[in-house]
C-alpha cells in the first residue's frame, strides 16, 4: 500500500514504536488448573493461550520412542481471531504446518531423553492475531512448559522481523507483516545465543540477511528479560499464597 | 511419513554412518557439499511435465490449467495448488494419502512460488472478477531416495517453466480461448528461479551435509532448507530439529548460494534454456521441432557423459539406453527401436538445417536402424575427433530425411 | 479451596479421587466448601476482541469460555426471505486437552461440542432473542448472516451455563456496520455501527443429580456442579430461563427420576441464578 507509511520520516512505525521497540508484553501463568502448565500472554493485540499435558503416557505404542519423550505440538486459530472469519480453525495446511515446526522446535529445546517412552502435549490457541502469530505462540509455549515444570536447555524466546527502507523492523503486527518488506521469524535459546526456529517468507536478500537475523537476535534477548522477570514474579508469588 | 512403518536403521549402520561423517566421508564417496547427478527430462509430447532425478530420487511433475471463477475476495488473482502425492512404491514406509511430509513439502512449495511472487498471479488473470487461471501443479513422488524436497521444488520449477498455457484474446467483457491448433500456447510468466538446498545436520549441528541420501537421513536430527534464486535473494528458509549459532546460519547461506548457482546451469542445460536466445515457441515452431531440439540436447548430454565415463563397456548401451528413455513415454519398452515410414512434416526441413549447423550435430547417414545402430556404434568407441553423428529424428525414423543428410556427414 | 487441608485428606484425594468426592457429597459437603445450592462466582468481560463484531469472555470457577459474534453478508434463504441467519458453532479448544476423549470438537462427560451446538442454538432461537427480520437488509436479497462461536478455553465441569452466557452477552455486545443498497450492490460503510436490537435474551443453569444408593428416595442436586462432581454424579438437569423470569428451556439428561417437587426446586433456583446474571450482564454492558 503506497499510502500506508510504515516508517514515518522520524523513524517512527505506524503504531509509534520505534523500529527496535518491542510491544507491551503481558503474561498470566498457571490460569488454568486443570493442565499441568498453562499460559495467557498478550504481546501488544496478540493473544495466545497455551496449555501443556504432561510428561503422561503415550497414547499410540507407535509414539513410544525408547530413548526420548514424544512431543505432540497442535496450533490452532478461533474462528474470530482475524479480521476475516477464518473457516477452519484447526487442520488447514498451515495450522498443519505451524504445528508441525513448532514440535520441531520444541524436540530441539525440551530435554526429551529424560522422559522416555512418555509424551508432552502441547496446544496452542490464537484468540486474536494482530501479527507475529507464530512467534508469540513460541513465547507462550515456553512458559508454559515452565509452569508444567519439564526440563529444557533454556527459554525459547522469538520475534519476527523485516526490513523496511534498510532499517530492520522488529515485534510486527497486522499490517507491517504483509507489508512489501521480507518476513523472518527466528527463535533462539537466549543464554547459548543458538537459533531453534528460523522461517523466512518473501524474498530477502543475502546481503541483508546477516543484519536482519542480528536484530532479530538481539530482540530475542529482550524477550528473554521480559519473560525472566514475569517468571519470577509468578514464582513470588505462589510461594506467598 | 508413517512412523510404525518406517524402516529402522540397526545401531551398527547409524554408528558407521556417524563416523564417517565425522571424517568428513560419506558413504557414496561425495565430499561434503556435492549434489549427486541430477538429471530433468521434460516430457516431449506433453508441455508441462518433468522429471527430474537427483541420484536415485525420482520425482514428476505435471502441470494443468484450467479457467475457472477467482475468488471473491481477490477477484484479479489466478489460482495456484501444489498438490504432492506419494507414491508407495517410493519408500516401504509410504502412504497413500497425505502425510505430514506431503503437507510439509506443499507448504514450502507455496511459499517459494505464490509467497515470493514467482509466479504472478495476476498474470493469471483473463477476465477481473469472472475469469482466471488456475494452475495445478501435481507432484509425484516415484523414488525416494533422499533429499525429497529439492527435487520436489525442482520439478514443480521446471514443470511451471516447461508448461504452456492456451492463448487467450480478450475483448471488452468476452475472452476467446484458442484450442492449441490455432494459435500456439503461450508460456507462464515466471519472474525467478526459486531452488531449495537442503542442508542435513547431525548431533547438536556440529556436521552438515548437503543433499543427503536415504541411509543419510535416517541419522539426521535436522534440517535446514534454503530457498533462493540466481539474483542472490532467499525466497524462504526452514529450520527445524536444530540449534545452530548464527553464523553456522549466515554460512550454510553463502554455500546455498553456489549450489543454486551449479543447480540452474543444470536446470537451464536440460531445459533448453537460453539466456541469448528468443523463447522457442515465439519461433512460431511446432511443438514437434521443440520436441526434436529437446531430445537432442538431452541426447547431447547422455554422450558428453558417455565420453567422460570411461568403464562403459561399449556405445550400444548407451544409445539403447537413450533411445529407450524417448521411447518410453511413446512406445512400450523394446529392445530394438520400432521402424516407421512416416515423414518429417516438409516445412520444418529447412529449419533442421539451419539450426543442425548452429547446434554442430549431424545426423545419420544410414538406410535402415540396425545398420545405422552400428555406425554409432563405431563413431562413439573410436572416439576420434569426428563429429559424432546420432540419429536426430530418434523416435520417428525416417528413411527420406536420412539420405538427405548422409550429405550433410562431416 | 479444598475442604479439609491435613496431608492425608490431600493424600486419599491423590490417590482415590473417586471415592473422596463420593465420600463428601453424601455427607452432604462440597470440595470447595461451598453449600449444595451455591453458584460459583461468575466473572463477564465484554469487547476485547477488536478483530470480531462482538466478543465476551465468560468465567466461571475453573471454566473458562470466549465468544466472538462475526457479520457477513449473504442471501436469504427463498423459504424465508425476510429472515437473516444466526450461525452458532461451539467447539472445546485444544488447549482443554479434552479430545482425548475422542469426540470431534472435543468434549467432557456430559456435553460433546455437537450437542452444545444444537442445544444453545435452539434456545438463542426459540427465546426469540433477536429477531431474524433485524438481520435482513433488503428482502430477498441481502441479509446479515452472524457466526457466533464460542471456544471453550478451560473446562471444569459442564460448561453450558459459561457458553449460553458467553453467546448472549456477546450479541448483545455485537455492532453491525450499515449497509445501503446502491444499485443492485451493497455499500457497506464501516464508520457506523449499530448494536442488534435485541429481546429477552436466554440465560442457563445446570444441576447435577446424584443417588446415594438406587433404593434412596432422596435425591442430591447439586448447583453448578465442578468437573469431579460432575464425573460422581450421573444425570444433569439443565433449565434455561429468560431475563424477566420465564422459564424458556429444560434438558435433563440421564441420572435418576425426579419428582415434579425436585424439578420446581431447580426452576426456583434457576430463575434466583438468572437473577443475578442480568444484574451482572447490565452492570457489564454500561
Amino acid at each position: 500500500m503506497a499510502d500506508f507509511e510504515y516508517l514515518s520520516p522520524e523513524g517512527l512505525r505506524s503504531d509509534g514504536r520505534r523500529p527496535q521497540e518491542l510491544r507491551v508484553l503481558s503474561c498470566n501463568i498457571s490460569h488454568c488448573l486443570q493442565a499441568d502448565g498453562s499460559a495467557y500472554l498478550q504481546q501488544g493485540n496478540t493473544r495466545v493461550i497455551a496449555t501443556v499435558y504432561g510428561p503422561h503416557d503415550v497414547s499410540r505404542r507407535s509414539e513410544a520412542q525408547h530413548d526420548k519423550a514424544f512431543i505432540n505440538c497442535q496450533f490452532s486459530m478461533a474462528t474470530f481471531s482475524t479480521s476475516e472469519r477464518k473457516k477452519r480453525p484447526t487442520g488447514d495446511k498451515s495450522c498443519l504446518e505451524t504445528s508441525l515446526a513448532l514440535k520441531k522446535t520444541f524436540e530441539a529445546a525440551i530435554l526429551t531423553d529424560t522422559y522416555p517412552h512418555s509424551k508432552i502435549d502441547i496446544f496452542v490457541q490464537i484468540l486474536q492475531s494482530d501479527g507475529s502469530d507464530k512467534a508469540v505462540s513460541i513465547n507462550a509455549i515456553t512458559m508454559a512448559l515452565i509452569d508444567a515444570g519439564i526440563p529444557m536447555k533454556d527459554y525459547v524466546c522469538a520475534t519476527s522481523v523485516t526490513l523496511i527502507n534498510d532499517t530492520p523492523i522488529v515485534d510486527l503486527n497486522y499490517f507491517e507483516e504483509r507489508g512489501p518488506g521480507p518476513e523472518l521469524i527466528v527463535g533462539t535459546l537466549p543464554k547459548s545465543g543458538k537459533i531453534v526456529f528460523l522461517q523466512v517468507n518473501s524474498r530477502l536478500h543475502i546481503d541483508n540477511m546477516e543484519k536482519v537475523l542480528k536484530e532479530g537476535m538481539n530482540g530475542n534477548q529482550r524477550v528473554h528479560t521480559i519473560l525472566d522477570t514475569l517468571i519470577k514474579k509468578h514464582l513470588e508469588k505462589s510461594i506467598l499464597t | 511419513m508413517n512412523r510404525s512403518r518406517a524402516s529402522a536403521i540397526s545401531n551398527c549402520e547409524k554408528e558407521f554412518t556417524l563416523e564417517a561423517i565425522q571424517e568428513r566421508k560419506r558413504l557414496d564417496g561425495r565430499s561434503v557439499y556435492d549434489y549427486r547427478q541430477v538429471f530433468i527430462k521434460p516430457s516431449p509430447v506433453t508441455h508441462g511435465n518433468v522429471l527430474v532425478t537427483i541420484g536415485e530420487t525420482r520425482v514428476q511433475a505435471c502441470v494443468g490449467c484450467e479457467v475457472v471463477v477467482p475468488r471473491p475476495q481477490r477477484p484479479t488473482d489466478g489460482l495456484l495448488y501444489f498438490n504432492v502425492l506419494p507414491s508407495p512404491m517410493a519408500a516401504p514406509n509410504y502412504d497413500i494419502g497425505k502425510s505430514s511430509l506431503t503437507m510439509r513439502v506443499e507448504r514450502l512449495l507455496d511459499r517459494c512460488f505464490k509467497e515470493s511472487r514467482s509466479l504472478d498471479t495476476e498474470s493469471l488473470c483473463i477476465i477481473a472478477g469472472q475469469k482466471v487461471w488456475s494452475i495445478r501443479v501435481d507432484i509425484h513422488i516415484l523414488n525416494d531416495s533422499g533429499n525429497i524436497t529439492d527435487c520436489c521444488v525442482m520439478a514443480s520449477f521446471c514443470a511451471l517453466k516447461h508448461c504452456r498455457r492456451p492463448y487467450v484474446t480478450v475483448s471488452g467483457e468476452h475472452a476467446t480461448i484458442h484450442p492449441v491448433s490455432e494459435r500456439e500456447p503461450v508460456p507462464l510468466n515466471i519472474h525467478h528461479t526459486p531452488i531449495c538446498i537442503t542442508f542435513g545436520f547431525l548431533s547438536e549441528g556440529n556436521y552438515l551435509l548437503v543433499d543427503p541420501s536415504i541411509e543419510e537421513e535416517k541419522v539426521l536430527t535436522g534440517h535446514l532448507y534454503i530457498v533462493m534464486n540466481i539474483h542472490r535473494e532467499i525466497c524462504t528458509m526452514q529450520l527445524e530439529g536444530v540449534a545452530l549459532q548464527h553464523e553456522e546460519v549466515v554460512k550454510c547461506t553463502k554455500i546455498a548460494m553456489t549450489k543454486v548457482n551449479e543447480l540452474n546451469k543444470s536446470i537451464n542445460k536440460y531445459m533448453g534454456i537460453r539466456t541469448n536466445a528468443k523463447n522457442m515457441d515465439e519461433d512460431g515452431q511446432s511443438i514437434l521441432t521443440n520436441v526434436l531440439k529437446e531430445t537432442t540436447l538431452q541426447i547431447d548430454n547422455i554422450q558428453t557423459a558417455a565420453n567422460v565415463q570411461e568403464d562403459r563397456k561399449n556405445g550400444k548401451d548407451i544409445i539403447q539406453e537413450v533411445q529407450e528413455d524417448v521411447y518410453e513415454i511413446m512406445y512400450p519398452m523394446e529392445e530394438e527401436p520400432p521402424v516407421t515410414e512416416e515423414e518429417e512434416p516438409p516445412k520444418t526441413k529447412p529449419r533442421d538445417k539451419d539450426t543442425d549447423e548452429e547446434e554442430e550435430v549431424t545426423v545419420t547417414l544410414t538406410k535402415d536402424d540396425i545398420t545405422g545402430l552400428t555406425s554409432i556404434e563405431t563413431g562413439l568407441t573410436s572416439n576420434t575427433g569426428e563429429q559424432t553423428s546420432v540419429n536426430r529424428n530418434s523416435n520417428k525414423e525416417t528413411s527420406g530425411t536420412r539420405g538427405r543428410k548422409r550429405r550433410k556427414r562431416k | 479451596m479444598v475442604l479439609s487441608q491435613t496431608k492425608m485428606d490431600l493424600d486419599f484425594r491423590l490417590l482415590f479421587p473417586e471415592e473422596f468426592i463420593k465420600q463428601i457429597l453424601d455427607e452432604g459437603y462440597r470440595e470447595d466448601g461451598r453449600s449444595h445450592n451455591q453458584t460459583r462466582s461468575t466473572t463477564l468481560t465484554v469487547g476485547s476482541f477488536k478483530s470480531a463484531d462482538g466478543s465476551a469472555v465468560v468465567r466461571i470457577g475453573g471454566t473458562c469460555v470466549a465468544c466472538g459474534v462475526k457479520g457477513e453478508l449473504a442471501n436469504p434463504r427463498a423459504i424465508s426471505p425476510k429472515d437473516g441467519f444466526i450461525v452458532l458453532n461451539v467447539e472445546y479448544s485444544l488447549v482443554t486437552g479434552s479430545e482425548k476423549l475422542g469426540a470431534i470438537g472435543g468434549g467432557e462427560k456430559f456435553f460433546s461440542s455437537q450437542s452444545l451446538t444444537q442445544i444453545i442454538q435452539d434456545i438463542i432461537h426459540s427465546s426469540k432473542f433477536i429477531n431474524l427480520e433485524h438481520l435482513c437488509i433488503e428482502e430477498g436479497k441481502i441479509c446479515w448472516s452472524l457466526n457466533v462461536d464460542v471456544v471453550v478455553l478451560s473446562c471444569d465441569g459442564p460448561v453450558i451455563d459459561a457458553c449460553v452466557l458467553a453467546a448472549v452477552s456477546a450479541l448483545k455486545n455485537a455492532t453491525l456496520p450499515s449497509v445501503e443498497i446502491e444499485s443492485e450492490k451493497p455499500l457497506v460503510s464501516m464508520a457506523t455501527r449499530n448494536h442488534l436490537k435485541t429481546g429477552q435474551y436466554p440465560l442457563m443453569t445446570s444441576f447435577a443429580i446424584h443417588k446415594k444408593e438406587v433404593s434412596d428416595t432422596n435425591i442430591g442436586v447439586l448447583v453448578d456442579p465442578t468437573d469431579d462432581e460432575a464425573q460422581y454424579c450421573t444425570g444433569i438437569v439443565c433449565i434455561a430461563v429468560t431475563n424477566d423470569q420465564k422459564l424458556t428451556g429444560l434438558y435433563k439428561y440421564g441420572g435418576p427420576a425426579m419428582t415434579s417437587d425436585d424439578i420446581q426446586k431447580c426452576i426456583r433456583k434457576a430463575k434466583k441464578q438468572a437473577t443475578i446474571l442480568v444484574k451482572l450482564i447490565d452492570n457489564t454492558m454500561k
